[in-house]
């Protein structure tokens, strides 16, 4: 007989009143609700679609900068002229991890002057001779020479190419070098190897920077990267880690304004919503008095308020995934590298997304919660703070 | 001897408008069970205001109401909210309907907030509906009733918990000559058949005639008081 009342009541009697209620008024108020849900799903939309733009761009960046890495473990050195130049530090610290001697040497070649910084673990280089045992001496600055147990160590032969991280006026950026030839140094008292194998890095021209590898069997490249960086702190020394994180770090620096466009549309969304949820709370006095008068209590008001809120959050926020997720698949089908949303993009903008709807939601939930009855069903003004004072003052003009 | 009901005791109401308006000024009042109160009055008397704190709507400035044994000084405003959904019915002026809801449904409102059945909710909206004469608008939404319909459901709604006291303001001063009469009459049978309890505010002579005791305020005081019946006075 009475049809809506068991549609309403079935709801009634298995859980709280304000659900249906809730879902009642967003039914009746359909295009204000929709508005609603789309200023949601706006914000996540381009909250997303920003970090998988500014993803992806990092990414791309970062592929420059991770090139394919030494098979020898590298530590670089930001400037290594003046390390060398003013290198006690290293010196002691050389002594101190079994290395007897750190030898700086310059040598003319037919390029121009080549750099050789070497930790020797034994003997004496006081005679030493660079022989080529393969390929040639320099003929371009990208060319570099390799000790030999170095080169076999990495397996790399005269001709192959390889992938440089060098950091250079703030950047990171990766240098292809190619092998031209390589060397052996012998003791000309001697005649056999004097440094221990693999104790000498790369030595190249002089353009671009030294480099030093502490390539001890055993020793992590952070371990030598940390222990180097211990004794020399006005030297910054880079892993092919850290250089990616570096890199990383710049880009994402460079990305401070798309990251502040964004945190002012989720301000000025904020207030869009605010805005219509207290006209909505404005258009809703009456029933909320109704409401009231009927018996709902405070925290049944306030409960019908945000979860209206919740609903319309949940419904704009999955909207607006969904549509970042659309774009972004659309994306990649031209794009030569691809745009991702990150689980953790995802989880950030629904968090945030949440926060701007519950402080936009806090307002007139805490206005309903404060007004009686009276200001309700007969649309008086309506103070936050229910103290007479509040009310005197009344330069907010209430609502 | 019978308690009252409803009681209150040096009830002022001080509004914050300018240098401040006093709309209740040390109203002493006592509603007996099964009594039809009207109180009548020019308009601006504090009538209004005065059934507003007697129904816990506003809380006065100085003074104590007791509904039922219960305090309003000593409750919370949910408690007092909690209070007024199983003691206290409303019918207003401009009946107040929910919009969104039909009129079953509006009638449910306070009964689904004390947790009734599903089926006990069913029952009672029939009765209460047939009872009012409007079995047949059951599904219909407020704005597909008459001013008299919407009022007449509004009446159900206020019943709905029978509480103990039912509080009208100018029930019949939206409606036409022959739907105020109509909701008269719904009052007093629901007075006479039921012993449900009123306190009505009216200008309305005829309707001021059908109650039992009659109180004239003036300036927020209360000036007179007449009784047209012993019954229950």
């Amino acid at each position: 007989m009475i049809q809506h009342v068991k549609t309403v009541g079935a709801a009634a009697a298995s859980g709280p009143l304000v659900l249906p209620l809730a879902l009642r008024h967003i039914r009746r108020n359909l295009s204000r609700s929709l508005f609603l849900v789309v200023g949601i799903g706006l914000l996540v939309y381009v909250y997303l679609l920003s970090g998988s733009y500014m993803g992806r761009a990092t990414g791309l960046a970062l592929k420059d900068v991770a090139a394919p890495p030494l098979p020898a473990d590298m530590v670089f050195l930001k400037n290594a002229g003046n390390f060398i130049s003013g290198s006690k530090a290293l010196k002691a610290w050389a002594e101190v991890n079994s290395f007897e001697e750190l030898y700086i040497w310059e040598t003319e070649t037919s390029v121009g002057q080549v750099r050789t910084a070497a930790l020797v673990t034994d003997g004496s280089m006081l005679r030493q001779r660079m022989t080529l045992a393969a390929g040639q001496w320099f003929s371009d600055a990208k060319q570099v020479l390799l000790p030999a147990g170095l080169a076999q160590a990495a397996g790399l032969g005269v001709g192959d190419s390889f992938h440089l991280l060098r950091y250079s006026s703030g950047r990171a950026v990766a240098t292809e070098l190619t092998v031209i030839g390589l060397y052996q140094i012998s003791d000309l008292l001697l005649n056999g190897p004097i440094l221990a194998p693999g104790a000498l890095g790369l030595q190249g021209p002089t353009q671009g920077n030294t480099i030093i590898s502490d390539v001890r069997a055993g020793r992590s490249v952070s371990t030598a990267a940390r222990k180097t960086a211990n004794y020399l702190e006005a030297d910054r020394v880079i892993t092919q880690e850290a250089a990616r994180e570096y890199a990383a770090r710049l880009i994402s620096g460079s990305f401070s304004t798309t990251r502040q466009a964004v945190f002012l549309t989720f301000i000025l969304g904020g207030l869009g919503i605010l805005n219509i949820k207290l006209l909505a709370f404005l258009q809703r006095k009456r029933k909320m008095g109704i409401l009231k008068a009927v018996g709902l209590d405070n925290v049944e008001m306030v409960s019908l308020l945000l979860l209206e809120g919740l609903i319309l959050f949940l419904v704009g926020a999955t909207v607006g995934a969904t549509a970042a997720a659309i774009t972004v698949e659309v994306l990649n089908r031209t794009a030569a590298e691809p745009y991702a949303i990150s689980a953790f993009q995802l989880v950030l903008a629904i968090v945030l997304a949440m926060l701007v709807f519950l402080m936009a939601a806090w307002l007139p939930a805490r206005l309903c919660q404060k007004a009686t009855v009276d200001q309700l069903l007969h649309n008086r003004r309506v103070y936050v703070n229910p103290n007479p004072s509040c009310a005197q003052c009344g330069r907010c003009g209430g609502f | 001897m019978t308690e009252p009901i409803l009681r209150g005791v040096h009830l002022t109401k001080r509004f914050l408008i300018g240098k401040g308006v006093v709309a209740v000024n040390q109203v002493s009042m006592e509603v007996m069970p099964g009594e039809f109160l009207a109180i009548t009055g020019p308009s601006g008397c504090g009538k209004t205001t005065l059934l507003n704190l007697l129904g816990g709507l506003d809380r006065p400035t100085h003074g104590e109401v007791v509904l039922d044994g219960h305090k309003y000084s000593r409750m919370s405003e949910n408690q007092l909210a909690r209070l007024r959904r199983t003691k206290v019915g409303f019918v207003f002026q401009f009946f107040n309907l929910l919009s969104d809801l039909s009129a079953a449904e509006n009638i449910a409102l306070p009964m689904r907030l004390t947790g009734l059945s599903q089926r006990e909710i069913g029952k009672r909206v029939e009765s209460l509906l047939e009872a009012v004469g409007m079995l047949d608008r059951a599904n219909h939404s407020p704005f597909e009733l008459s001013g008299g319909e919407q009022q007449r459901v509004a009446i159900a709604r206020a019943l709905a918990n029978n509480p103990a006291v039912v509080l009208a303001d100018e029930p019949t001063g939206n409606l036409d000559s022959r739907n105020g009469q109509e909701v008269i009459n719904l009052f007093r049978k629901f007075n006479r058949e039921l012993g449900q309890t009123f306190v009505v505010i009216t200008h309305d002579p005829e309707f001021a005639q059908s109650a039992d005791r009659v109180i004239t305020m003036r300036d927020g005081r209360v000036v007179g008081e007449a009784g047209h019946c012993d019954t229950a006075c």
